[in-house]
């Protein structure tokens, strides 16, 4: 018999869940979220999965080797600010540093439109009140010597104040602990002598970084959901055991990797935007399975797309990211947003006349148009409807009845204001937020040295297979993958289920050239123990375990710093050389051959190593008969759709996705109908279903010329 | 275009005429006049990512903490004739640089060196058009079959470029010579070639010529994005379609801009302001004049009125006009994607040349007064204006970080022993000026750059044998005012593992504040510079103290005092304490509107001592959380009662009894236009009295004025002028003689006439008066 995994994802509406058998074969359940008690939802999703497989929960789980989980539930509680009751102690004259936020705050990840208009902007609602904020006298300079000690008095009558005051949970941030940890280290065991049972947040381990700023942010938010998030694991953990469930159970972290439970006590900000990240990984392990090295995955929603690049097999890291305004450093998957989604607005920019889309939503109340609850600003989803590519009685799959004739006027209006037919402003509309996907992907790519043109486009969310062909074609992309639908609609969690484990451990360092072999090697000496160690919690799960080395670097007088390879076994003055030879091989194809400085020598800045433990891949399963012809039922009624191609309306046909089978092939124009999502088949584009029931779709993506007016009536006739 | 007309735009400083004298270059002007508009805003969308991905690369290139923290630099795409269509969210003040330096080379460098495919320039000419000679310029033509299409350009503050003080912001300049030496625009890459001539005269000045150099690198490779990127769009959406966005990006930000200005009636308003650091220890203060005029064409600033150039705190004509457009668009044209051009097609300028403002080559102008004061008095003339109509009042904003310059340049020797020069940017940090209808935002910084953030502590001390002592916010924080201006910080540091280190206490005499405040509201402090040498800190660390705030530190050095200002070499050794505060946000609106609710807020969050409460907001706080409402009305009566009653003038007029019989318009949000017998007459907005006939008579002459000395307002953030020029300065407060409320303000001397700071055009007050401008606005009468 054989064993499972199963990967489970907490949304805001749904907790999906995906059961891999040894097959590959998955199996999908899904079940409301309960934001009460999210763990009910937990079960219930897996319930609802086993059950399609004749069994009950006890009996699934009996059977399952591992069990893992993404969890928005951190993230929720520092959007929603409720959190812990935190206590922050920090170095003599550093308590305003989250309220200074390096004088930066009023437009950190704030949309630009606001940026720009002072009076729309503001500071974040602060996580630590003034009066929980503590600073006691210790100081260490950036070499680690201690110029002031620490004095367990002021510890001590810091700790019993803040107790006094209701502390739930302790951040501790000195400057420059990371480069000397002795003083946190202390004030914890004196917190803990102080305050036994209360968790506490130590800066040096939570982001070993330079910058005290987000290192404090980080520190404190991660402290700020330690306690909810102990409470949630353990809740997890010990549900999943009574219900005969052996192994410990995964989470899944930011930068794409699982952890333990106890993994996540100590460090549970990790798990902040876990949620995208996952179905990023689920993306990898597709990308590993049709062999594509380059992959832009973009998941559209209602308010926001959401971009990643996996270049090479791997998701793109960063180590930094905004969170409710403030910078935090975090080692994450790099996913970002730009607030163009079906919900987005329409609107004419009253000051000069123009067509403006987004970054406005028009959330799920009142929503679009043509929901019929009383929205009237016109959405992108409206626009969808009044070019035909969504059939109004088939919305989320028939569960709401479309109102096209509110969507239409509303349109209509809009169009006349602008001088344009309906058809054309909702095209219009279509466009605009198209290529301000492409703009982002544009960002993404190019900024970093990567041509967009090698890559494939893998198109999920609602709005995926809407969209996805058209900013595909802009950028000139290979071809754009929309997953089968059934598995699309569980990606994460399925990226959860097939997840490996990840973990990076960092040092900063200052050094200059000549470098230092020894003292780096001792370095990487405690680096290597630190993931020996998380190398011995992970091992029993894992099938193999890699352990890779990297520095960071950047030119003598430069500030940004670029990543470098550094090899294996003991080092010595070859590895160093070959480590700023990658360096400069990286720095040159992110800013040409000539922007560095080799003259001012390299300065070392950090060095780490990334843990990864593989566990055994899945093999995909890909049965089906392959034929080229859809099967004749798939067919539906067909209908006029606007195709901006053309510039008018062609009878199109349509087809019932759900009984497309591996080998159907499609040409455009076509629409292909899911419950949850519709796909366009471009005109001049071409569909195919490949083995594991991904749409494959290509175009003519390099023709960077637009469809000559012959051809459109040429390719409108043969309809 | 000769040696001649060359030379005199060196001297006097370039405005770029109507039409430019173009030869030896083809300009490629063809475009689509009527692109459809989903191209138009996907082309928009797209000029715009070009633009901030050439920050991108600037930043991520450059080497200099000034680019990368303080984001002191910006760039630009501009039209063949050098018209700037977008501009990015950093430094706002070389929008109006860019125009010029382009259009410059256009007049000048077209006929002779030439302007070819594959060309990048550089300068650094102040009356060329860049704010001082660190800000330096680099920019490059696009090419589309042979002709001039459009330009890519990017200015970066370069850290070290020379003159007699190290980081180049020269203290004590009498003129240019003693600053670091302009080019005026050079030919760096020619068709593509580096000219190493070039780099080498470029660097040669420089004492830290490797960053010099890696700086440059920076920009041409910004520049060769930017380009690149601009290049694919042409071939993607055709020259004529890309030509076309541009202009109609322009156009549209002119109409914009336009139809925010059809709201304001016409007149003219007026701001005149001393100003004092012309050089170290100068102690005169000299005026700063500028007034606007709103007419049927558009906007005409003019600056007579300005003394003559003096000492160090200069800037170029072309340099007061950025500084005008750098206030013009955050204020007026926020939402047009910074499209400098569109903006610039409203406004005419007049400068009076000689000035100090608009001063001739060689005045010395490399401490950068452009984009602190220019902007600061800019911004608030047009506040001004802007309070004349409702819809635009909630856009404006008081006056904010870095309105009193203030600078902390530094160099000495490093940990090692090796020199090292820097700016750590505590200084620029500094609240937002209050809105109309909110508090400033705290640490939120200016329109001077919408993004400055001034780096971390430790990011600071690994570059800089230094310790921060401190880095805390002020408490009793920003300017009064029913809104209040946003609080800054305090930094204190100490000398590090360095036996050679200096600090300089650069920019303006802090005690003269630039912050004024609108609508009524109370100024924001100008910052200040302290220093202790020589103390035990040493001591004090063995044994566990470590002073963490400006109070803890004047306790333990009670020998320090406040700093020399303008002064480039302060020790700042171990066992030496310095200390910067910078500028806190300027108040709007009387304070005794605030809520009481709020005021209790700022004394519970340390952001108002106790007795500011009662003095200032007129609150009577009950002990328990919150306030007696009975006890705070009669306490704001018994406040505006004293005001009325405390007329600094020997003479002050019998106090008008006549109310306006409607009110029909505004001329500032607190001064209403309406009739008395049938003529027009200006009076208070909150209770109609008649305060002078509007064509002719100035309103602050009819109000009490209530004078209070600066420091008086809290001596905690506001230095007496006295400590730093031999002028005694005063918060002048003009109230209205009916209700007691301030209608306006000024800081002057005490005896110094009220100039008329508004006027409305004559011929047009009947437009005012029965238009149906105060229709829809709220009144106060029914």
């Amino acid at each position: 018999m054989s064993q499972f995994r199963i990967g489970v994802d907490i949304g805001g509406t749904f907790t999906d869940c995906a059961i891999v058998d040894g097959d590959g074969t998955v199996t999908v359940g899904k079940a409301p979220t309960t934001p009460t008690d999210p763990s009910i939802g937990f079960f219930n999703s897996i319930t609802v999965a086993a059950e399609k497989l004749g069994l009950d929960l006890r009996s699934a789980l009996g059977r399952t080797d591992r069990l893992a989980h993404g969890t928005t539930v951190g993230t929720n509680a520092i959007v929603a600010r409720q959190g812990a009751k935190v206590g922050l102690i920090t170095t003599m004259g550093h308590g305003d540093t989250l309220r200074i936020m390096d004088n930066g705050g009023r437009s950190n990840g704030v949309s630009i439109e606001k940026i720009l208009h002072y009076p729309s902007s503001d500071l974040p609602e602060p996580f630590v009140a003034r009066a929980m904020v503590r600073e006691v006298p210790e100081r260490v300079d950036a070499d680690g010597d201690v110029v002031v000690a620490l004095s367990d008095e002021a510890i001590r009558e810091a700790v019993e104040q803040l107790v006094a005051q209701g502390a739930e949970a302790f951040a501790v941030c000195y400057l420059w602990s990371f480069m000397n940890n002795a003083h946190e280290l202390r004030t914890r065991e004196l917190i803990e002598e102080l305050a036994p049972g209360t968790s506490v947040s130590l800066s040096h381990e939570i982001a070993p970084k330079v910058g005290e700023y987000p290192r404090m942010a980080t520190t404190v938010l991660s402290a700020y959901i330690a306690p909810l998030m102990e409470r949630y694991v353990a809740t997890i953990e010990e549900r999943a055991a009574a219900n005969g469930y052996l192994g410990p159970v995964f989470f899944m972290q930011g930068n794409g990797g699982l952890a333990t439970g106890e993994m996540v006590g100590r460090m549970p900000i990790s798990t902040v935007q876990s949620g995208p990240v996952a179905g990023v990984i689920g993306s990898a392990d597709m990308a590993a399975a049709l062999q594509a090295e380059g992959v832009i995955t973009t998941d559209m929603g209602g308010t926001t797309l959401d971009v990643s690049v996996i270049a090479n097999g791997r998701p793109l890291a960063r180590e930094d990211t905004i969170v409710e305004q403030h910078t935090l450093f975090l080692d994450l998957i790099d996913v970002r947003s730009v607030g163009a989604g079906g919900g987005s607005v329409a609107w004419i920019d009253e000051s000069s006349g123009v067509l403006r889309v987004g970054p406005r939503s028009a959330g799920a109340v009142p929503g679009p148009v043509c929901y019929g609850n009383g929205g009237e600003e016109v959405t992108v989803t409206d626009a969808d409807l009044v070019l035909g590519f969504i059939d109004p009685e088939r919305f989320l799959g028939g569960r709401m009845r479309l109102r096209d004739d509110l969507a239409r006027a509303a349109v209509a209006k809009l169009g006349d204001r602008l001088g344009m037919s309906v058809e054309e402003c909702a095209a219009g509309i279509n466009k605009v937020i198209d290529s301000k996907m492409g703009d982002l992907i544009r960002t993404m790519t190019v900024q970093r040295g990567l041509d967009p043109r090698k890559f494939s486009l893998y198109a999920f969310g609602g709005g995926g297979g809407l969209h996805g062909a058209m900013y595909a074609k802009d950028l000139g992309l290979q071809e754009v993958v929309v997953p089968s639908a059934e598995t699309a609609a569980v990606w994460s969690a399925l990226g959860v289920a097939v997840g490996d484990f990840s973990q990076t451990f960092h040092r900063p360092v200052y050094m200059t050239e000549p470098f230092d072999v020894a003292s780096l090697q001792r370095t990487i000496e405690v680096l290597e123990a630190q993931a020996e160690r998380y190398k011995a919690e992970i091992e029993a799960h894992v099938e193999s375990v890699t352990f890779t080395r990297s520095a960071s670097c950047k030119y003598g007088m430069q500030v940004y710093e670029v990543g470098a390879q550094l090899g294996d076994g003991t080092l010595d003055d070859e590895a160093v050389r070959a480590m700023i030879a990658s360096f400069e091989a990286n720095y040159a194809r992110q800013f040409g051959a000539d922007a560095g400085y080799r003259e001012a020598g390299v300065v070392l800045t950090g060095l780490s190593v990334t843990v990864e433990g593989k566990v055994a891949t899945v093999p995909r399963s890909s049965d089906g008969a392959e034929s080229s012809a859809p099967a004749g039922d798939a067919e539906r009624p067909s209908r006029p759709v606007y195709w901006m191609e053309f510039g008018s309306f062609a009878e199109t046909p349509v087809w019932n996705g759900e009984l497309l089978t591996p080998g159907n092939e499609l040409t455009g124009p076509s629409i292909v109908e899911y419950p949850d999502t519709t796909v366009l088949v471009r005109p001049n584009w071409h569909l195919r279903v490949d083995a594991f029931g991904n749409l494959r779709l290509k175009g003519h993506a390099h023709d960077p010329q637009p469809i000559d007016a012959d051809a459109r009536t040429a390719s409108a006739l043969a309809l | 275009m000769g040696f001649k007309e060359r030379w005199e735009s060196l001297r006097d400083g370039y405005l770029p005429p109507e039409k430019l004298d173009v030869s030896g270059v083809d300009l490629h002007t063809d475009y689509e006049a009527d692109v459809e508009p989903i191209t138009y805003e996907v082309l928009r969308s797209r000029l715009w990512s070009i633009n901030w991905d050439h920050q991108d690369t600037i930043r991520r290139v450059s080497g200099s903490g000034v680019t990368v923290y303080a984001d002191d630099f910006n760039t630009t795409i501009a039209t063949e004739d050098g018209d700037g269509v977008v501009f990015g969210p950093s430094i706002q003040f070389f929008a109006g640089c860019a125009d010029l330096a382009i259009k410059w080379t256009i007049e000048h460098r077209g006929p002779n060196v030439g302007i070819r495919p594959g060309d990048v320039f550089i300068h650094d000419d102040p009356w060329v058009g860049t704010n001082h000679q660190m800000d330096t310029a680099v920019y490059a033509p696009v090419f589309v079959d042979g002709r001039l299409y459009c330009w890519v350009y990017n200015c970066v503050h370069q850290q070290e470029l020379g003159g007699v003080e190290p980081g180049g912001f020269v203290q004590q300049a009498v003129d240019a010579y003693w600053e670091a030496t302009a080019f005026p625009p050079l030919k760096l890459i020619d068709r593509g070639e580096w000219r190493e001539d070039l780099v080498d005269a470029w660097i040669r000045r420089s004492r830290n010529p490797e960053l010099c150099l890696l700086e440059l690198k920076s920009q041409v490779a910004g520049i060769e994005f930017a380009k690149a990127q601009v290049e694919a769009a042409i071939a993607e959406y055709g020259a004529g379609v890309l030509k076309g966005v541009m202009r109609g990006m322009i156009h549209r930000t002119e109409a914009a801009f336009r139809r925010r200005l059809d709201l304001v009636p016409n007149g003219t308003w007026t701001d005149i302001r001393y100003i004092a650091g012309a050089l170290p220890g100068d102690r005169k203060v000299y005026k700063m004049a500028l007034a606007v005029t709103k007419n049927d064409e558009g906007l005409v600033f003019d600056n007579a009125g300005t003394d003559d150039a003096t000492g160090s705190f200069n800037m170029a004509p072309g340099v007061w006009r950025a500084a005008i457009l750098n206030a013009a668009m955050p204020l007026l044209a926020y939402d047009q994607y910074l499209c400098g051009a569109g903006v610039l097609r409203c406004i005419q300028f007049r400068p009076a040349l000689g000035t100090i403002t608009s001063a001739r080559h060689p005045a010395a102008v490399s401490t950068s007064l452009g984009t602190t004061s220019a902007v600061t008095q800019a911004q608030y003339v047009l506040n001004k204006m802007m309070s004349a109509a409702p819809d635009l009042r909630p856009d404006m904003l008081g006056a904010s970080a870095l309105h009193t310059q203030v600078y902390t340049q530094m160099f000495g020797k490093d940990s090692k022993g090796n020199p090292y020069a820097n700016f750590p940017f505590d200084g620029v940090g500094g609240g937002s000026g209050a809105f109309s209808f909110r508090d400033g935002i705290n640490h939120g910084g200016g329109i001077i750059s919408t993004r400055l953030r001034i780096g971390g502590v430790e990011e600071w001390e690994r570059n800089i044998p230094f310790l921060y002592l401190y880095r805390k916010e002020v408490a009793g924080g920003g300017g009064h005012g029913q809104w209040r201006g946003g609080t800054g910080l305090a930094s204190g540091w100490t000398g590090h593992k360095t036996d050679e280190s200096f600090i300089s206490s650069g920019g303006l005499f802090q005690s003269v504040t630039h912050g004024h405040g609108l609508s009524g509201g109370y100024p924001g402090s100008g910052g200040s510079f302290w220093a202790a040498l020589d103390t035990d800190l040493a001591a004090g660390f063995e044994e566990g103290r470590l002073p963490g705030s400006p109070a803890a530190v004047r306790e333990m050095a009670p020998h320090g005092g406040l700093a020399a200002a303008k002064k480039y070499d302060h020790r700042l050794v171990e066992g030496d304490i310095f200390e910067v505060t910078p500028c806190l946000g300027a108040g709007h609106g009387d304070p005794l509107k605030r809520l009481p609710s709020l005021v209790v807020d700022d004394v519970a969050d340390g952001q108002l001592p106790l007795e500011d409460a009662l003095r200032v907001y007129g609150v009577v706080l009950d002990g328990h959380g919150g306030f007696d409402a009975e006890a705070t009305d009669e306490a704001r009566d018994r406040v505006r009662a004293q005001r009325r009653a405390d007329d600094a003038r020997p003479n002050p007029p019998a106090a008008s009894e006549r109310r306006l019989d409607h009110v029909s318009g505004w001329a500032l949000e607190t001064v209403c236009v309406g009739r008395v017998d049938g003529e027009p007459w200006l009076g208070c907005a909150d209770c109609q009295t008649a305060l002078a006939p509007a064509y002719s008579g100035n309103y602050r002459d009819a109000c009490c004025w209530s004078q209070q000395l600066l420091e008086d307002i809290d001596p905690r953030v506001f230095m007496p002028s006295l400590s730093q020029t031999d002028t005694t300065l005063v918060l002048r407060q003009y109230v209205c003689p009916g209700c007691g409320g301030i209608l306006d303000s000024d800081v002057c001397q005490a005896d110094d006439p009220a100039y008329q700071d508004v006027q409305l055009e004559p011929e047009r007050l009947a437009d005012v008066l029965d238009g149906p401008a105060a229709a829809d606005a709220p009144s106060t009468l029914d």
